[in-house]
């Protein structure tokens, strides 16, 4: 399950929680659970706002970026995979096309 | 999963292992799950608190009786898993593994149910028997959660028992089970989380190779486990017991399933969502709960930091209103003790006489008349954080703690801080990075503790009579204003560093437990009257002694030479030799400023205003209130940081209170004060 959340991620890495737990088909908070777990495990890292955007004046999404919480709630905070997770990202996703 | 410990486990082994000695429950569970509302409710007042061996982490014990039998009861640290993540992760696994209780009882938020079962799916694994506490079930109801325990209790094989812990709903059928279980009347068939058959195979390999080394305490199965899973300690303790060219085998087959981990992991979690989806009915979508509706407004940027203002400013005003009228009172009560005991003693020697009305009554007796004010702050304290609120105090300061180069998690000590600075330094330790750490450290003491509070507020009427209040909340806002200063300058240009993003975790409201409140406030009333009993009372003797002799007159006693050393630095702030003799004696424990006073003016409260300028008055308060922190503060800096940060401390505070004390004081003459 969680080898499949990091198969997720790679392939769209933007995605909400809320997208995320419904192709995933498990609840939002067992999802944030498995968010923090895998952090934990270092396949993924937080993301806080200062680095992934500049500043939100003018910007057009500031009224729904969650990354704009402060402090990130599990439901609005931002992911990214780390080198270790890209690599095992990259082996489950062969193994899945490989098993397709 | 894995062929687990457990399943050698027999009813009949579990019977005759407690046959013969008090059977013991160990409570384990999430932090904030209701784990010590249970725990103080079995155990009511027949608890001890000490510490795990060996380790800075509470350890809870206590005994209770159900149908005639005693029964121990352990309350383990509160852990989100098995892993040795955190000292209390491996505190509570030593303690299933090595001392096997009885049972334990796993103690989850039906609320959030996802949240607890993985370290249920663990605790599945380790020798003992467990029971599921599904606690807060009526918090689940009012959030629209419906957890059927029937369901829950099949799909898991293990006993279920739903629990309404505030309320003491729940308790004696957790008891019925216990009992049950450990007579061996119970059936008991976990279904536990399984692995991938390719795992299977791996775990298979690495039980056969480190079987034969294995100590006896340690279940196989479960070390396999762990070591796939990455634990390390577990990893650690292998190393070193298992042979060189067994251990090369072993790290090989290892390094080759590297992410072997997010399988078993990610098979627990397929197992939770089994048992959610078969035991959980949600709200629909868009239905909001109670805690969504009520952090609507609690945790707006602006209405919930409008509230955060109001319940912090109806605590002082609840500590004024209750606390210092029963402090006069109890003063009062105190004045006539100290006349009836001097008439008693009129006949004996002259030093005795004075050693009891000035030096035990005057002195150690005048501190626990603080007592009103400290239960109140105590019993708001518990209140806050009895009910979740205190978790949302930090998330709405998370933006303020920035400025500082800190987060909402140094908060929290920070709170902590104005129930006592020792366990805001205590408390840092949910810090991750050292710097933040250090930084929360260095100005913890700068939060006015409740002895610190007690003493400004029973010294501000005597200088300011109605207008006290105003001045003590002047007082406690000028040292926050103090804190968040230092904590820009340290963070712009001494402990620089990265800042580390986490997230906050806001628990569900519930209603407080009265009990949980009540016995918070008793232990802290024990220990503030134990210190007054011991270390205050000791204080005052010494500090008498030293004012009384050698002739008896206070002006020529040896007190009064070495406050008169310091006196040149006192002038600077308007202070008498007194008052710094007093500011001295703080340094053992914040309430010694008031046991000097009365020893060394007798009736403080009408000498003071005599012989001292509202800009001393003022000068002398601020001082007291940014002053050193008390020496256990102290010791614990040291215990939690190093000689180096407590010195740079010491420093710090001596420097800041030094400082604004004679800036106070400048300022007030400058203004005619």
């Amino acid at each position: 399950m969680l080898k499949q959340l990091l198969r997720e991620i790679a392939n769209n890495g933007g995605s909400s929680h809320a997208h995320l737990a419904q192709r995933l088909d498990i609840s939002a908070t067992l999802l944030e659970q498995m968010l923090e777990d895998l952090a934990r495990k270092g396949y993924l890292a937080p993301v806080m706002a200062p680095a992934v955007c500049t500043g939100c004046s003018g910007c057009r999404l500031r009224q729904t970026c969650t990354l704009n919480a402060s402090p990130p709630t599990a439901e609005s905070q931002g992911w990214i995979l780390t080198p270790k997770g890209r690599r095992c990202a990259e082996t489950t996703l062969q193994d899945y096309r490989k098993q397709a | 999963m894995q062929s687990p410990a457990n399943d050698l486990l027999t009813k009949t082994e579990t019977a005759q292992a407690s046959a013969n000695r008090t059977p013991v429950i160990a409570l384990a569970g999430q932090p904030n799950v209701g784990k010590s509302t249970i725990f103080n409710i079995l155990t009511g007042l027949n608890q001890h608190v000490g510490n795990w061996p060996g380790k800075t982490v509470e350890r809870k014990t206590g005994t209770c009786e159900h149908l005639g039998r005693a029964l121990t009861v352990v309350d383990l640290p509160g852990a989100y898993s098995l892993t040795a993540n955190s000292v209390e992760e491996r505190i509570a696994r030593d303690y299933i593994i090595q001392d096997r209780p009885d049972v334990v009882v796993a103690v989850v938020d039906a609320a959030i149910l996802e949240r607890s079962l993985y370290l249920v799916a663990e605790l599945l694994l380790l020798p003992a028997p467990v029971i599921l506490v599904l606690n807060m079930i009526d918090v689940a109801e009012q959030e629209g959660i419906k957890v059927e325990p029937q369901v829950l209790q099949a799909a898991l094989g293990i006993p279920v028992i739903p629990m309404c812990a505030t309320r003491g709903r729940g308790i004696h059928a957790l008891l019925d089970t216990v009992q049950a279980l450990i007579g061996g009347n119970l059936e008991y068939r976990p279904r536990r989380p399984t692995i991938l058959p390719n795992h299977e195979m791996i775990l298979a390999e690495l039980v056969r190779r480190i079987a034969p080394h294995v100590p006896d305490r340690y279940p196989v199965d479960w070390v396999a486990l762990k070591l796939l899973e990455g634990d390390s300690e577990i990893t650690t303790q292998m190393q070193e017991t298992l042979p060189n060219d067994v251990w090369e085998q072993v790290h090989a087959t290892l390094y080759e399933h590297e992410d072997a981990i997010l399988d078993i992991a990610g098979a627990r979690y397929g197992w939770i969502e089994r048992m959610v989806r078969a035991a959980v009915e949600r709200p629909k979508v868009g239905q909001m709960g109670l805690t969504a509706r009520l952090d609507k407004v609690l945790t707006h940027p602006i209405w919930g930091m409008a509230v955060l203002l109001a319940v912090l400013g109806g605590v002082f005003w609840l500590t004024y209103s209750i606390g210092v009228p029963l402090q006069t009172w109890l003063s009062d009560v105190l004045d006539r003790l100290a006349m009836v005991a001097g008439q008693a003693l009129a006949e004996a020697p002259g030093w005795l006489s004075a050693l009891a009305t000035d030096g035990i009554i005057g002195g150690a007796g005048m501190v626990v008349t603080f007592l009103p004010i400290l239960i109140v702050f105590f019993t708001v304290l518990a209140f806050l954080e009895d009910t979740g609120y205190m978790a949302r105090i930090a998330y709405l300061t998370d933006r303020f703690m920035h400025a500082m180069g800190l987060h909402g998690k140094s908060f929290i000590p920070l709170l902590l801080g104005f129930g006592c600075n020792v366990p805001a330094i205590l408390g840092t330790r949910i810090i991750e990075t050292r710097r933040a750490r250090g930084l929360t450290i260095l100005l913890a003491p700068l939060v006015p503790c409740t002895a610190r509070i007690a003493v400004v507020a029973v010294l501000a009427p005597v200088f300011f009579g109605n207008r006290a209040g105003l001045v003590v909340w002047v007082l406690v806002t000028g040292s926050l204003i103090a804190l968040a200063l230092l904590g820009i300058i340290l963070h712009r240009f001494i402990l620089r560093g990265e800042q580390v993003a986490f997230i906050m975790e806001l628990p569900l409201y519930h209603l407080p437990n009265l009990r949980t409140i009540g016995l918070y406030i008793w232990q802290n009333t024990v220990a503030f009257l134990k210190k007054a009993g011991t270390i205050i009372l000791l204080v005052s003797i010494v500090v008498w002694v030293f004012s009384y002799f050698p002739n008896g007159v206070v002006s020529e006693s040896y007190l009064a030479r070495a406050g008169k050393w310091l006196e040149p630095v006192g002038q600077w702030m308007g202070l008498s030799w007194e008052l710094i003799t007093a500011l001295l004696t703080s340094f053992i424990a914040k309430e010694n400023t008031i046991a000097t006073l009365g020893v060394l003016y007798g009736d403080y409260e009408t000498v003071l205003p005599t012989v001292l300028s509202p800009a001393g008055a003022l000068a002398f308060l601020t001082t007291q209130i940014l002053f050193i922190p008390c020496v256990a503060t102290v010791a614990t800096i040291k215990q939690e940081a190093g000689t180096k940060w407590m010195i740079a401390s010491l420093f710090l505070m001596l420097g800041l209170s030094l400082g604004a004390g004679i800036g106070v004081y400048q300022l007030g003459v400058l203004l005619g004060l």
